[in-house]
């Protein structure tokens, strides 16, 4: 009986209550977010100004910009989008001021170096798990590991609320596009995961068109 | 003095048939109590989450026998399932909109009493119906490019079941069980996509008796 018994213990402490997903089925691409200003009438605008480079953030205190064939190539994704949807982009600097519409793009590129492990995210394990008793993790010994993820942020600027009433020049951002996800070895599968992430931001956003 | 010789003998045969009648007690209330281990499989239903059949579970239980036909014991088991939802556009509220592929979990752990009747009192094959009842804490969880979210909550918990105990042996304690059971939950859960009010759940286990 004791046998039985102890057999029994060894196999609830060898099953793991809850089981973990296979991860391999999640796919690479980049989970596209986008949100807008839900009273904007995005056909009232016809002209859009995009600047030749993509501002990196975070890489230092200053500001830097990436502007190699590159980032290029994802400014020209941009530019076909807009292009499309019926407005005309305006490349000469003075032009600025006379654009309806401005479009800033944003990169960033972060190794999540974890050190203290677990927590992380929602999916990490519970210390409830454990039991009620328990109220928080902590590491008795540094551990780390890191994983890099690539960030492309595009905002769209309403340029024509230049409102002299009032002393707010805040510009109002009315489209906010977001594409995150891993970043891999390869650069050029990096790029296309951006890429894709492009189109699919304005896929799902429709209402961007003044036809 | 001849008195105190039979008082000393009476004291101790009623010490000893005490004695004795202690072993018999504590043997019969050992062969009441079973235990049982299993391996047990379900599906939520209607869930709109992970409404799939997944055999991540195990049910464990120990019953006492109140009479021939009734016994009634505590129980807990566990269970998960996944569910992998291919890359879609969702809309998160009326201006914003998520595009992503999802792994789902729902992991599931109820406890509680739980009693049974024997429909069948034979000494090899006892079909019998029961039902438990307890609480029930349940974890939904989207994972989604880098992260993902989850929520978990407590909900009371019911489930009717039908099965059989099999006793093929000639050692009476040990046998085989099978059940299919059907359960629901209070449980209600906040996923990426909805809100889960309610946990039902169909499924079988089987397992073996001791």
């Amino acid at each position: 009986m004791k046998k039985i018994i102890y057999l029994a213990c060894m196999a609830l402490l060898a099953v793991s209550c809850e089981k973990e997903p296979d991860f391999d089925k999640l796919d690479s691409d980049y989970v596209v977010y986008t949100d807008y200003a839900k009273d904007t009438d995005f056909s009232k605008f016809q002209t859009y100004f995009l600047p030749d480079s993509i501002l990196e953030a975070g890489s230092s205190n200053k500001a830097t910009f990436w502007k190699d064939e590159n980032a290029l190539d994802l400014i020209g994704v941009i530019e076909s989008e807009m292009n499309e949807r019926g407005y005309q982009r305006l490349t000469k600097p003075e032009e600025k001021d006379i654009a309806d519409l401005g479009i800033q793009v944003t990169y960033v590129a972060e190794t999540n170096q974890v050190i203290t492990g677990g927590g992380y995210y929602g999916g990490w394990w519970d210390y409830g798990f454990w039991g009620p008793w328990w109220d928080s993790w902590y590491y008795s010994f540094p551990i780390s590991y890191s994983y890099d993820t690539g960030t492309i942020i595009i905002e769209m600027l309403d340029c024509t609320q230049k409102d002299s009433s009032t002393s707010k020049r805040q510009l109002p951002v009315i489209w906010y596009a977001n594409g995150q996800g891993y970043r891999y070895t390869s650069p050029r599968a990096n790029q296309q995961l951006l890429i894709n992430s492009i189109e699919q931001a304005f896929e799902q956003s429709q209402y961007i068109t003044n036809k | 003095m001849k008195l105190s010789y039979i008082t000393k003998i009476l004291a101790a045969a009623i010490c000893l048939i005490s004695i004795n009648s202690t072993k018999v007690t504590a043997q019969e209330t050992y062969d009441k109590i079973s235990f049982s281990i299993g391996w047990q499989a379900n599906a939520p239903i209607n869930t709109d989450f992970t409404d799939q059949f997944n055999g991540w579970g195990m049910n464990f239980e120990v019953n006492y026998a109140i009479n021939n036909r009734w016994s009634l014991g505590g129980f807990f088991n566990f269970n998960t399932n996944h569910n992998y939802i291919d890359r879609q556009t969702i809309k998160l509220s009326d201006t914003e909109s998520l595009t992503t592929d999802q792994l789902r979990s729902m992991f599931q752990l109820p406890f509680g009493l739980t009693t049974s009747y024997k429909l069948w009192n034979s000494k090899i094959f006892q079909p019998y119906v029961g039902a438990k009842a307890g609480a029930a804490y349940a974890k939904a969880t989207t994972y989604y490019g880098t992260g993902g979210l989850y929520d978990k909550q407590w909900g009371f918990y019911v489930s009717p079941e039908i099965g059989a105990k099999v006793y093929p042996f000639k050692n009476k304690r040990f046998g085989f069980h099978v059940a299919g059971f059907y359960s629901f939950s209070t449980n209600k859960l906040q996923t990426l996509t909805n809100e889960i009010n309610g946990l039902n759940n169909a499924g079988f286990r089987l397992g073996v008796l001791f």
